[in-house]
């Protein structure tokens, strides 16, 4: 019955301080909140700790939302801002991993999978490995850009809505969207095109 | 339009986020333009990579960790306001001038209340001595009249 409760409805119940509604929000957005923020950082236990971090803070400060914009487009900026943070915290730290070497270690967790994979087709691992290769490209992007691209091809927003989650214009959504997939061709050219069958 | 300029283009020419007359005017070049064409093949190659990687979803389990990971925030705040725990969050500066504070207020409270003791002290003491000192001249008139009678 609660999945006919709009967004908004439930943030209003929420507000009359209804706490199960917060719960249908979270079961509503875990996953997708989840993968995003999997795009950016990378990492499984990240994703699991920051995801958590932005539910937390929804529940601290959703009696101040105002409900000018939509409720998903006010958590995906609560979780572009947790990933920030968390990026930046990351890299004032000296002894944490840098991104790159966040994928190289997947690329060797990659490697793993591979030998584990012996006896799949050899198609199988070919796309294995491209995949691994694109996430290691999408993962040396710049913050802002990498973000951007992420919110585009994992969730489909809009430039519209692009540019209500980072508060810019659409424009600076189209130029970053840009020069995110201009990056990611140089560095993806060697391993696409016409032997991949695409 | 040129190559520059389609280029700059490709992205939103892509997610179809164009207006018609610049979509048109791109579509133009790419007829003519086996560069632009291959660049925009392969800009549609990684979306579709990109598209195939399969979504990650949290284990089973979250709102429940999460609601633990809330009640602890709240204790933490508890905590915060009213718990012991706060002093050891302070930073040195605040914590030195709150127990500068805090040794003030004891001294002061201390003085108060000692100040008030001898206070009641002397006023009992006075009333003692007064009486005290009535009864001795009383004394001393009755035991001294006799001696000097004798004297006399």
């Amino acid at each position: 019955m609660h999945l006919t409760y709009s967004d908004e409805q439930l943030v209003e119940k929420f507000k009359a301080g209804d706490k199960d509604s917060f719960r249908i929000l979270v079961e509503r957005y875990k996953s997708r909140v989840y993968n995003i923020i999997y795009g950016i950082m990378g990492s499984g236990n990240e994703a699991e700790d920051l995801s958590q971090e932005v539910f937390l803070n929804v529940y601290r400060f959703l009696h101040r939302f105002k409900e000018k914009s939509k409720f998903y487009t006010w958590l995906y900026r609560i979780a572009v801002n947790v990933c920030f943070s968390a990026q930046k915290k990351k890299n004032k730290s000296s002894n944490v991993l840098s991104l790159t070497e966040l994928s190289e270690t997947d690329n060797t967790s990659g490697k793993m999978e591979l030998a584990d994979q012996s006896f799949s087709s050899q198609k199988k691992l070919e796309d294995m490995e491209l995949a691994r290769k694109i996430k290691s490209a999408i993962n040396s992007l710049s913050e802002v850009l990498k973000t951007t691209f992420v919110l585009r091809e994992f969730e489909d927003l809009s430039y519209q809505k692009l540019a209500k989650v980072f508060q810019c214009s659409k424009g600076t959504i189209k130029s970053r969207l840009s020069r995110a997939r201009e990056e990611l061709r140089q560095k993806l050219k060697p391993y696409i095109g016409e032997k991949n069958g695409l | 339009m040129d190559c520059k300029k389609v280029k700059k283009e490709l992205s939103s020419y892509l997610d179809n986020e164009i207006n018609l007359d610049q979509k048109s005017k791109v579509k133009e070049h790419l007829k003519k333009c086996k560069a632009c064409s291959y660049q925009l093949k392969q800009l549609r190659q990684i979306q579709s990579l990109v598209q195939k990687i399969p979504s990650q979803k949290p284990e089973p389990g979250f709102y429940e960790r999460l609601s633990s990971r809330l009640s602890k925030k709240k204790i933490t705040l508890k905590e915060r306001l009213f718990g012991w725990g706060y002093i050891g969050r302070l930073s040195p500066r605040v914590a030195i001038v709150a127990s500068i504070v805090l040794i003030l207020s004891i001294s002061s409270l201390y003085l108060w209340r000692s100040s008030s003791i001898s206070g009641v002290n002397i006023e009992v003491f006075q009333k003692e001595y007064i009486y005290y000192s009535n009864e001795m001249s009383s004394f001393a008139e009755e035991s001294v009249l006799p001696v000097l009678l004798e004297i006399k």
